[in-house]
């Protein structure tokens, strides 16, 4: 046993020093005059009349106070005794819910056994502790808030289900910490595999951490890396596949095009080495999946890589200027999107028409040339034809905008603030879009099967990159400049990652790999899907379109599946713990005997009395 | 004190000693025998309500002193008023003082109508030289004697010792005491055994026989300030009541044993139950 607080035991010197003297001190007595006092007993023989001390005689009730006063210091001094199980007033279960927890070394798999701990341990913790469940995954939520309903907590726990994407493991610790917060006597409870990348940013303040392995084996080989590039009317398709392991795994690796097997070869791949591997495919093929069997690997999910293509080119954007963060960052969020920068136009994309390379080419802040791409924007930038540079504003202020433009739609513009913009004079065949008072100050226009796009400031001068209407106006523009083709394009991302897409409809269906349907309604026909946490092949419909997406693991931190006996979390490492070691404190029982003592006490006295 | 109708009664009763004595005569019994020759025993000076017949008138026209001649069939009976006036006999409610000053003179006005010599003796005032009373007449002397006596004297057993030491001519010894005094029980077997007739009325009040004691007290006797600290607890108290019992049993024993009476009053009894009821029943007074 040991106590939280054991300087308290020390007051018990004085206590016992000061009720000793209280029995030390003789007891003031009334005087009564009676007939006779020989008749009365003997009780105190040896008392002078006039002495102020008595001596110490031993004394039932002394003891019981004295036994009382120690139990009660004791109680005070928060005594704990080492036990089994989890045990505290608050704690919350932090569940890796990734990729690698569906390894299946622990049967069924890690998960499950993660999800039976926590059961043990909620059944360990008494009626009035709290607790909370958060599960890991890309997005980590608050499965379970705090609370003393364990039943509740138990059922939402059974309903849970690992993902196939990786974990976002600060976020997650972060906000276990914060639901702790301020609580005493609190405790974390990470239950993982540790196949999660270090944590930098972590502190888990006055509360207890406990890391609680799970796993056993480290037999895994999993591909990390897929990658398509076109070569002509061909595809080149490259995987890569890494052995985990510390032995030597042998499989197969199986290539399927279009749900038919193209290739197939047996595979020894030594422990801890990269095999890469390569594959040209027709430029017509819709659906790639590359699969690796291996009866020794204990984890699926990273074994099946797929790829989803249209067999066309994929949006290809130049961005010709010294860099815009923000540009390129909202290009990206684009699927199927490649985004090159340089400094000037190459020469080969210089020239009039639209067969160049590129889908477009974006000048930012750049003077622009004559280029071959399907679509031309002006940022901060005129080129003297679609529009003409005549001065310069400052603050200008949006006073209008065209909200039902395609471009525009949903883009708010009403508090952007900008520093400095171009006055310009657009062409007659440009639309005004966006204005304030003394210029356009975005403009659109369509020539000779060329799109043109003009926006009259730098969006460095500004804070419209900042906006949220920022992303969405550079995928309406994308859109707008490539057509409806860029619909009938399939994508390929990686587990967890958010993808937003501008629907044509305002309702949509979603197909996932595990052949569960969403019927999505979209009043803004903006898509931002999150729930990527499955790998496969998606299907997404609105109105007569259709296209498909593929997400894949490719996460070596999960595909790592060997047992962590330790974690390193903001700099520190928290070794896991071999045995459920908890302490109970004993306060109340303590104070439960002290109450009984002093019942005790007043027992004899009243009988004494 | 005592009221005329409570005289009245009184005065149809005698004392009725136990032992028979040879050759005594009562009082009463003289007035009634004339012409009997009777042998001279003694002179002796004449008191107020002796009967002037035996005036012996040639010492008196001599002497001018009043002397009363005393014969052999003469010798009255000598009653001892034995009152406790210790402090302890102001303890309770009603004080028993009063109880034992009622008693003395209902007692000692029995022994006076009787004839009998009444010896009236502050216990805790001791005087080795008491002037009996004889008389129905000397009653007042009783109660002018009783009403200046205050309770505040002490060495009871001490006084009592005294009396015996004094060795007076043997009767009866009417003791009226709380006898609490610890040396009490030995000053009562000396008097037990000198050969007295001994009627001990035990006076107690509810301060000894029910006394509402608690806490920690420090107990002073009333008499002689002796303190003793005690925690009044239920088990000192059940302690008090058995050693009162037994200290109440080894009185009565010793007036047994000498063939007395011992009758324990309360302080709040009435006189005339004590008198006419408790003490006819023991047989220490009767009807003449």
């Amino acid at each position: 046993m040991l106590l939280q607080v054991p300087f308290l035991l020390f007051w018990f010197v004085p206590v016992a020093a000061f009720i000793i003297i209280l029995y030390l001190l003789k007891i003031r007595r009334r005087p009564v005059r009676v007939p006779a006092i020989f008749l009365f007993p003997h009780i105190t023989t040896d008392v002078r009349a006039n002495a102020l001390w008595q001596r110490l005689r031993f004394n039932w009730l002394m003891i019981l106070q004295l036994i009382a006063v120690l139990l009660l210091l004791m109680a005070l001094a928060r005594p704990m005794i080492k036990g089994h199980g989890i045990a505290g007033q608050t704690v919350v279960f932090v569940l890796d819910a990734s990729a690698s927890m569906k390894a299946s070394d622990v049967k069924p798999d890690r998960f499950a056994e993660a999800k039976r701990r926590i059961q043990r341990w909620l059944n360990d913790l008494s009626a009035r502790d709290h607790a909370a469940l958060i599960a890991v995954s890309t997005e980590p939520k608050v499965i379970a808030p705090l609370s003393t309903d364990h039943k509740r907590l138990m059922d939402t726990l059974e309903r849970l289900r690992a993902t196939d994407g990786p974990s976002d493991l600060g976020t997650a610790l972060r906000l276990a910490v914060a639901l702790v917060e301020n609580r005493p006597n609190a405790q974390i409870v990470l239950i993982s595999d540790g196949a999660f990348p270090e944590v930098a940013d972590f502190s888990h303040g006055k509360a207890q951490f406990t890391y609680e392995a799970v796993g056993r084996s480290d037999e895994n080989a999993g591909i990390v890396t897929m990658d398509a590039q076109r070569r002509g009317n061909r595809i080149l398709l490259f995987v890569a596949l890494r052995n985990f392991s510390k032995r030597t795994m042998k499989g197969v690796l199986n290539w399927f095009a279009d749900g038919q097997l193209v290739n197939a070869h047996e595979l020894s791949l030594p422990a801890q080495k990269v095999y890469g591997e390569t594959l040209m495919l027709p430029a017509s093929v819709r659906q790639v999946a590359v699969k690796w069997e291996c009866s020794d690997d204990v984890l699926g999910v990273d074994n099946t890589t797929y790829w989803v293509g249209s067999g066309r080119q994929p949006v290809r954007v130049l961005i010709v200027g010294s860099g815009n963060f923000f540009l390129e960052r909202a290009l990206a969020l684009e699927p199927e999107t490649l985004v090159d920068k340089a400094t000037e136009v190459p020469e080969t994309e210089r020239g009039a028409g639209t067969d160049g390379s590129y889908d477009v080419i974006i000048f930012d802040g750049t003077k622009p040339v004559p280029v071959k791409a399907k679509s031309v924007w002006l940022i901060g930038a005129t080129d003297g034809n679609f529009v003409r540079h005549i001065g310069k504003v400052n603050q200008p202020t949006v006073m209008s905008w065209e909200r039902d433009h395609p471009v525009l739609r949903f883009v708010d513009l009403a508090a952007t603030l900008i520093d400095k913009a171009l006055k310009v004079q657009v062409t007659d065949w440009a639309q005004v879009i966006a204005e304030s008072k003394e210029t356009p100050l975005m403009a659109v226009g369509e020539r000779a099967n060329k799109r043109w796009l003009f926006v009259g400031f730098n969006l460095l001068d500004s804070d419209f990159p900042l906006k949220v209407g920022f992303p969405i106006f550079v995928a309406n523009a994308l859109l707008w400049s490539i057509g409806e083709r860029r619909w009938q394009q399939g994508f390929t991302l990686k587990a967890g990652t958010a993808v937003s897409l501008t629907l044509p409809t305002k309702t949509a269906t979603l197909q996932r790999p595990d052949a569960l349907t969403l019927r999505l309604n979209l009043p803004d026909q903006l898509l931002v899907l999150r729930e990527t946490n499955t790998v496969g092949v998606y299907e997404l419909r609105s109105g007569d379109l259709q296209t498909q997406f593929a997400v894949n693991l490719l996460n070596a931190d999960e595909s790592d599946i060997a047992p962590k006996p330790s974690i390193t979390l903001g700099g520190r490492v928290y070794a896991a713990q071999t045995k459920n070691i908890s302490w109970r404190e004993l306060w109340r029982l303590v104070l439960l005997l002290a109450l009984i003592i002093l019942a005790i006490e007043w027992l004899v006295y009243v009988r004494q009395s | 004190m005592l009221d005329a109708q409570l005289l009245t009664r009184l005065e149809r009763l005698r004392l009725n000693p136990r032992k028979v004595r040879t050759g005594l005569l009562r009082g009463e019994r003289l007035s009634k025998r004339k012409g009997i020759s009777i042998e001279f025993a003694d002179f002796r000076p004449y008191a107020i309500g002796d009967d002037t017949r035996h005036l012996d008138w040639k010492i008196l026209a001599r002497l001018d002193r009043p002397i009363v001649k005393t014969y052999r069939d003469e010798t009255e009976l000598p009653v001892y008023l034995l009152l406790d006036a210790s402090a302890s006999m102001q303890f309770g409610n009603p004080p028993k003082w009063q109880l034992a000053q009622q008693l003395a003179a209902a007692l000692g006005y029995i022994a006076l109508c009787g004839g009998d010599a009444l010896f009236p003796i502050a216990l805790t005032h001791y005087e080795s030289h008491i002037t009996p009373l004889r008389g129905r007449a000397m009653f007042f002397r009783l109660l002018s004697w009783l009403k200046g006596l205050q309770p505040n004297g002490k060495g009871l057993a001490n006084g009592l010792r005294q009396f015996v030491r004094a060795d007076a001519p043997k009767g009866m010894a009417l003791l009226l005491s709380d006898g609490l005094d610890a040396e009490f029980p030995d000053a009562l077997q000396q008097l037990t055994t000198r050969g007295y007739e001994v009627l001990f009325v035990h006076v107690l009040s509810n301060a000894e026989l029910e006394p509402s004691l608690e806490g920690d007290l420090k107990l002073l006797d009333c008499e002689t300030d002796e303190p003793m600290e005690i925690t009044a607890t239920v088990s000192v108290m059940r302690e008090y009541h058995r050693n009162l019992d037994e200290f109440c049993a080894q009185l009565e024993d010793l007036c047994r044993r000498a063939g007395g009476w011992r009758l324990q009053v309360r302080s709040d009894a009435s006189v005339s139950d004590i008198i006419f009821r408790q003490l006819r029943r023991l047989g220490v007074v009767g009807l003449r």
